[in-house]
């Protein structure tokens, strides 16, 4: 099976968020994009980083999490 | 179908309401059990009258009832979180504990329910039947929690594929070798233990030996090693999940559960080393009995809070 964009995003987001990750990247794309969670493309990433690094910043006053983990969403484009 | 939507059966909910609304009924009936009591020769040699017994065993019935509601409120919100996301790995796993959790808190208080009618049952005769109702409910009750409590706990365990489980299951069975041998010196010195040459005080288990060492401390023993692993397991989840941010909210619901877990299986100790303990003094089995149950209400206190940052991360969007 190959690897999705998604499952891509998840990965990342699963080293900080764990197990929740998945729940967490879909709602996100879900709420944000409006899209189910395999339409995902290249071109959305730039917003879902911008809205998952909001959404980061309400579970976690640590900045340079915050940054690391929009930083290694961009490296996926 | 994304990772995140896998369908598993609905998962059976908690009705809140019923939960404590039975609570308050158990709470009724143990505050009115307590306070119906029969006053004792000890109470009489002090010279209380009775609106001044009656206080006493108010001060003592309500602050534990008041323990069992922070208990069900902490084991409800950690239920609903579990449910809400129940379609993964990690949420039947929680959802399990959590189930677990809600049997212990009932367990805590049908248990305290049967001990507060215990004078009464004693004054009209029926000291043996009542005894053994209260000794096996409360092996039974246990044994089911802490056996859902520790079959949750395993299911987490596994999802970090049960690292750091083995050492912790020596540490575990260490704990246990502890508590047995002080639970089986104890049971031995205890006086009571089959009969009573005073019939002023009744014998703690009515049962020969054999019956007791079988169907009490075996079971007993189970149960803690249980609870025990149920810590390691809970505790090897915590710090072996990925996640930075996930793990920090973890970390208040794991030491709610272990203080939880640590207080209630030291609170069964205590319990089943009471009658032997007579020569401690009942003023300093009372302090520790305390100080264990205040540990139990901050854990699922601890717990709430770490049920809520978990939560945050589900809700946020």
């Amino acid at each position: 099976m190959s690897v999705t964009l998604y499952d891509n995003i998840v990965k990342v987001v699963e080293y900080y968020l764990g197990p929740a990750a998945p729940r967490f990247v879909d709602r996100q794309i879900k709420f944000h994009l409006n899209k189910s969670p395999h339409e995902v493309s290249t071109e959305d990433m730039e917003r879902l980083t911008e809205w998952m690094r909001i959404s980061l910043a309400l579970l976690t006053d640590d900045r340079q999490t915050i940054d690391e983990c929009a930083r290694r969403l961009t490296q996926l484009v | 179908m994304s990772r995140a939507d896998q369908m598993y059966p609905p998962v059976a909910r908690v009705n809140t309401r019923l939960a404590y609304t039975a609570l308050a009924v158990v709470s009724l009936g143990y505050i009115g059990l307590t306070l119906a009591a029969p006053i004792s020769t000890a109470t009489r040699t002090y010279s209380l009258s009775p609106w001044a017994v009656h206080s006493l065993q108010l001060s003592v019935a309500l602050p534990i009832v008041a323990i069992w509601f922070t208990a069900l409120w902490g084991s409800l919100r950690f239920k609903q979180y579990a449910e809400k996301i129940y379609s993964n790995a990690d949420g039947r796993a929680l959802n399990v504990v959590a189930t677990g959790l809600l049997t212990l808190v009932a367990s805590l208080a049908i248990t305290s329910l049967i001990q507060a009618a215990n004078p009464g049952m004693i004054a009209a005769g029926h000291a043996k039947p009542w005894t053994l109702l209260g000794e096996y409910s409360g092996v039974v009750l246990s044994v089911t929690a802490f056996g859902i409590i520790g079959r949750g706990a395993l299911k987490l365990a596994q999802i970090v594929k049960l690292r750091g489980v083995r050492q912790g299951s020596l540490a575990a069975l260490a704990a246990l070798a502890v508590m047995g041998i002080l639970y089986g010196w104890f049971m031995a010195k205890n006086p009571y233990r089959l009969s009573s040459p005073d019939p002023a005080r009744y014998s703690s288990y009515y049962l020969p030996d054999w019956l007791i060492i079988a169907t009490i401390m075996v079971p007993y023993l189970v149960v803690w090693y249980c609870g025990l692993l149920a810590v390691v397991y809970l505790r090897c989840y915590q710090k072996f999940s990925s996640g930075i941010i996930y793990r920090k909210a973890l970390s208040r619901l794991a030491a709610g559960l272990f203080a939880v877990i640590m207080a209630s299986l030291l609170i069964q100790l205590l319990n089943a080393l009471s009658p032997s303990l007579a020569h401690v003094g009942l003023g300093n089995i009372l302090f520790l009995l305390y100080g264990l149950v205040i540990i139990y209400a901050v854990g699922h206190v601890l717990v709430v809070i770490g049920a809520r940052r978990l939560s945050k991360i589900e809700e946020v969007s």
